[in-house]
């Protein structure tokens, strides 16, 4: 093909019931340059296929649920940080999910010639997927169906050595947990949404990758020039420094501060304990030494060992922080950092285990469940070692951890008494370390992701006011914050790279992004207005594919705590975000995107963002 | 009675003594990050004053990048709780307080 960046091909994978040792069918297909514009790749060109591939009669488990794994013209090439997308149809919410990791696996993907891979079917046995560029074969994993990830991993790469970079599912993935992640180069997960439920249903354990190809850019000496151009913008950064000293657990700190850590399943803001789980207790207590991903310039991961850890781990993040520690009341670094490696072993995602943990917490609290119920498990909050038991029991599926391990909204319809009201999700999912009742618009962001629950898509609690003029505890200006920052994620989860890195270190434009793309792509006339209607072009497909399953208006939403009860404590305390407020942000958003008052893309928005083919999809 | 009286006498001793905070940069000041000074201060006196207090190089730094930006990108807090922008003048302290001086910075 004649743009550079891209490998050129999508490789299609049908597991067709086989067993290992049987040929395998599978074909490739060019990319379709026209599209390539359009959705350029990753997320973009990832939501295309599962559009295409995946319609409402597919269930999450089914075995034509394809497994994308999506890469973009820039992954693997020496720009800030490559990440890779899962895309498939999420367990955990039965909706468009995409989600990313870092790792080499992603370069990997494209130097064994593949922008996209998708699977579909069923191996008739626990088998592994072997990529070698053109070689594509199935081999038996019953010597590795059962281990953890971090066996597992460790078994394919003494048998196919280190250069095969693998994607691996743990026990949670084998057991169909939605929440189950995959993970890759040990410390790597795509943590949301259940992607490891969907390779379990597949009886897939693991994807091995070898690669032998390069991957050739428009303009390697103006590219070579922009990575210097990087780094001078995080020298001037106002925090780059502190995001790679620290990591992400820097900002625990603050978000306890201005209120918005969820504390106790999301009962409160702060959290008292703060300074035995915040960064520098990391630093002293657990830190072995610092770790980054492929091609990035600013590695912002902390390598730890928990006393009860098995291995050194990478983590814990501040996601984890906040729904493994503050969220269920552990105030020890030291034991966040061996519920995260459990996590990582079993293959379940830290935030949704936290949260659901945290919500039984809850309701043990409150009587609505007792030690009969939770096999003779304390679970009061704070109580570190029945965090520990129960992500062992979720993973399992074993005895109350099966409640709990189809997720907040479903335990919470088991249980219920009132505690739907406290089940804290948004579509099914999750909700990660922001509490919303700090910062209204967060809330917006929430309802209006099309994963669920989900902090990837826009953050506004990190925004300055000094950039957008927005009302933290009111409607004002949230709706043109939250969509722009949603859009300018979207060209880079095309690309794909690491969105916190172009945001934390090198605060980065989208005019920068548009620079990236002629650099190695060579479209020359890229612009940022495209790519802002490209970003909408993208959103608002996977708002279709969203709209096909059935999701509507009411389906935006938050949970009842959060939108009626007042915080008791930070800045947002006693503040109510309530119906009145919430509708007239989520009013503007879908004016500001076209879509009607029912969360439907209008035909003449399908129109302008060139998605005409797919307006008889959607209910008029 | 013993007793009683002398948490009186201890209570008005207090008030006429100077007390103590603690003052830490979780932030880049000074060229540095995570470190910490303690200040002695008249009881009930402001966060102002108390800012006042650091070596001036350090105080000028917290005046051009936290006090006079009407949205700062950093942020006061004081046992934990943030410090609303408009209060830093005026909040005040009783001693034993931990202020903390933070990057406006949420999330992973």
């Amino acid at each position: 093909m004649g743009l550079k960046g891209y490998a050129g091909k999508v490789l299609f994978v049908n597991l067709d019931n086989k067993k290992a040792g049987e040929t395998l069918q599978w074909r490739t297909e060019a990319l379709n340059e026209i599209l390539l514009r359009k959705l350029i790749g990753g997320r973009g060109y990832g939501a295309y296929l599962l559009y295409h591939l995946a319609g409402p009669a597919t269930k999450p488990l089914d075995p034509q649920n394809p497994f994308i794994l999506s890469t973009g013209p820039l992954t693997g090439t020496p720009l800030a940080g490559s990440k890779f997308a899962v895309i498939t149809k999420s367990p955990l919410t039965g909706l468009f999910l995409d989600s990313y990791s870092g790792g080499d696996l992603a370069g990997e993907i494209k130097y064994a010639g593949y922008d996209h891979i998708v699977i579909q079917g069923r191996c008739a046995q626990p088998s592994y997927l072997l990529i070698e560029d053109e070689k594509v074969e199935l081999r038996d994993a019953s010597h590795i169906w059962g281990k953890t990830t971090f066996a597992a991993e460790e078994t394919l790469i003494k048998e196919h050595g280190g250069e095969t970079k693998i994607l691996v599912t743990g026990p949670a993935g084998e057991n169909l947990v939605p929440f189950a992640c995959v993970c890759t180069d040990y410390y790597h997960q795509s943590g949301r949404g259940g992607a490891g439920a969907v390779l379990g249903s597949k009886n897939l354990k693991a994807i091995a990758v070898k690669g032998s190809k390069d991957i050739t850019v428009a303009d390697s000496e103006g590219l070579r020039k922009f990575r210097q151009y990087l780094l001078e913008k995080f020298k001037k950064s106002q925090f780059g420094d502190l995001r790679v000293k620290y990591g992400t657990p820097y900002t625990t700190t603050s978000a306890s501060a201005i209120g918005v850590l969820p504390t106790r399943n999301f009962q409160q803001g702060s959290f008292e304990g703060i300074e035995k789980i915040n960064c520098f207790t990391l630093k002293e207590k657990i830190w072995i030494s610092d770790h980054g991903c492929l091609g990035c310039q600013a590695p912002c991961m902390n390598f730890v060992k928990a006393k009860k850890g098995k291995i050194k781990l990478v983590g814990p993040e501040y996601e984890t922080i906040a729904l493994l520690g503050s969220n269920v009341g552990v105030d020890d670094i030291d034991r966040v950092a061996e519920f995260n490696e459990l996590c990582d072993a079993y293959g379940v995602d830290t935030i949704s285990s936290g949260g659901v943990i945290a919500f039984a917490m809850e309701c043990y609290e409150k009587g609505f469940i007792d030690k009969k119920m939770t096999d003779g498990l304390d679970l009061r909050f704070g109580n570190a070692d029945a965090v520990a038991e129960m992500i062992a029991k979720i993973a399992r599926r074993d005895g109350f951890g099966n409640v709990l391990a189809d997720g907040v909204k479903k335990a919470a319809e088991r249980i219920g008494k009132e505690s739907p009201h406290f089940a804290i999700h948004v579509k099914g999912m999750e909700l990660p370390g922001y509490e919303p009742r700090g910062a209204f618009a967060m809330g917006l962001a929430y309802a209006t992701a099309t994963r669920g629950g989900c902090h990837r898509r826009a953050k506004p609690v990190e925004i300055p006011q000094d950039r957008f003029k927005y009302d933290i505890f009111g409607s004002e200006g949230n709706a043109p914050m939250v969509k722009k920052l949603q859009d300018f994620r979207e060209p880079v989860h095309c690309g794909i790279l690491c969105d916190a890195l172009l945001r934390f270190c090198f605060e980065l434009e989208m005019k920068d992004i548009a620079e990236m793309y002629r650099l190695v792509v060579g479209w020359e006339d890229i612009s940022p207005p495209e790519l802002t209607q490209l970003a909408e072009r993208i959103y608002t497909l996977t708002r279709c594919y969203n709209v096909r399953e059935g999701i509507r208006r009411k389906d935006d939403t938050l949970p009842p705590r959060i939108l009626y009860d007042p915080l008791p404590d930070g800045p947002g305390q006693g503040k109510v975000m309530g119906d009145k407020t919430f509708n007239k942000m989520l009013d503007e958003y879908y004016s500001l995107r076209g879509w009607d008052s029912n969360g439907i893309p209008l035909p003449e928005t399908l129109q302008r963002l060139g998605l005409t083919e797919i307006v008889g999809d959607l209910p008029e | 009675m013993r007793g009683v009286e002398g948490k009186v006498v201890r209570a008005q001793s207090m008030e006429n003594s100077k007390t103590k905070v603690q003052i830490r940069f979780l932030a880049f000041f000074g060229g540095r990050d995570n470190w910490g000074v303690d200040l002695n201060i008249a009881p009930e006196a402001t966060l102002f004053e108390a800012l006042g207090k650091i070596e001036k190089s350090i105080y000028e730094e917290i005046e051009e990048k936290l006090l006079r930006p009407q949205h700062p990108r950093y942020a006061i807090a004081i046992n934990g709780k943030i410090v609303p922008q408009d209060q830093i003048r005026e909040a005040r302290l009783r001693g034993g307080e931990k202020i903390t001086i933070m990057a406006r910075l949420v999330g992973g």
